[in-house]
């Protein structure tokens, strides 16, 4: 495997942790989610890729979505916010990165004092 | 199939790019339900238009290279649609046996339910003794009544007892004998294929 498919595997699992954890911060649409993950850079999520992720939690009931006519905007935007079970998936997803982030940087740490 | 043909505002000026980006997601989207791909679209062009209206002004063309071609960006939603089966609340299946066992492995809590449930086998084999020889041997089982200074008077039922009298069930025993040893058998039956199902307690040892 090369490193970008490799990258693409990893990008793929963090991008659902990462949108509801956004989401948990408060209500959101898709262009605010997109800035706020390349704000934090790192991610590189797409705008192919984040709408059918969006589309996927919404349908899982992870996440509910409504249209929102904003003052001074061109057109309706779809506010997404977290749900009951959103929640309970998120503080799941965090507990088992924290183990997953402690277990790699355990094995980065003794790989790099060899 | 049915096209989206409302997009939300068609007040706003059309993108004839946008547009044509547009309806051919929406003929790629084609086994999604039209009001999911009513959202879709509306989205997409949410998005479109709010990325074009701000600095550094993309052109709706460059906004829509982010996407991918229709194709590319609608299989993202497709392939989300195709999920695994909910997963089968497959129970393997229990028998007695293993309910009898767990009773037997279980400790002094599950000694008097061991016992009830001996006893109940023992009952319904008895049951259905009284029925067989009824049927083979009519003679030697049955409830027998002498009259007693006018009055009936229930004097022996069981095995061997014809000391004179009249016999009042007949056949009627071996009936009844056999259901009540089958209603016991299946009772008992059910309660230990429950017990080998589930925990209730009553098998752990203490």
């Amino acid at each position: 495997m090369d490193l970008a498919a490799w990258k693409a595997q990893i990008r793929k699992g963090a991008a659902e942790l990462a949108v509801l954890a956004m989401l948990d911060r408060g209500e959101c649409y898709g262009v605010e989610l997109l800035d706020q993950i390349h704000s934090v850079g790192g991610l590189e999520l797409s705008e192919g890729s984040i709408y059918p992720l969006l589309n996927r939690l919404q349908k899982e009931g992870k996440i509910k979505g409504r249209w929102v006519e904003d003052a001074g905007a061109t057109h309706p935007r779809k506010y997404y916010r977290l749900t009951r079970d959103g929640s309970k998936l998120l503080s799941e997803m965090v507990a088992e990165w924290s183990r997953f982030e402690s277990g790699m940087r355990t094995v980065l740490s003794e790989e790099a004092g060899v | 199939m049915r096209h989206v043909r409302d997009v939300h505002d068609t007040a706003a000026p059309q993108n004839p790019m946008l547009e044509s980006y547009l309806s051919r997601l929406d003929a790629q989207l084609g086994t999604l339900s039209l009001d999911e791909r009513r959202e879709i679209l509306m989205e997409t062009r949410s998005h479109v238009s709010e990325r074009a209206a701000r600095f550094p002004f993309p052109s709706v063309e460059a906004v829509l290279a982010q996407f991918g071609g229709p194709d590319v960006y609608a299989r993202q939603f497709l392939q989300d649609k195709v999920s695994l089966p909910p997963p089968q609340q497959h129970t393997p299946r229990r028998t007695a046996l293993q309910g009898l066992a767990r009773l037997a492995a279980g400790g002094w809590l599950a000694m008097p339910v061991l016992l009830m449930v001996v006893f109940g086998y023992t009952v319904a084999l008895a049951a259905f003794a009284t029925g067989l020889t009824k049927v083979i041997s009519p003679g030697d089982v049955g409830v027998w009544v002498r009259d007693v200074g006018g009055h009936s008077q229930l004097f022996h039922a069981g095995f061997n007892a014809d000391l004179g009298g009249r016999e009042i069930l007949g056949y009627r025993l071996a009936v009844i004998a056999f259901g009540i040893a089958i209603a016991i058998s299946v009772a008992l039956s059910a309660f230990l294929r429950w017990l080998a199902r589930t925990d209730p307690g009553l098998t752990k040892s203490g």
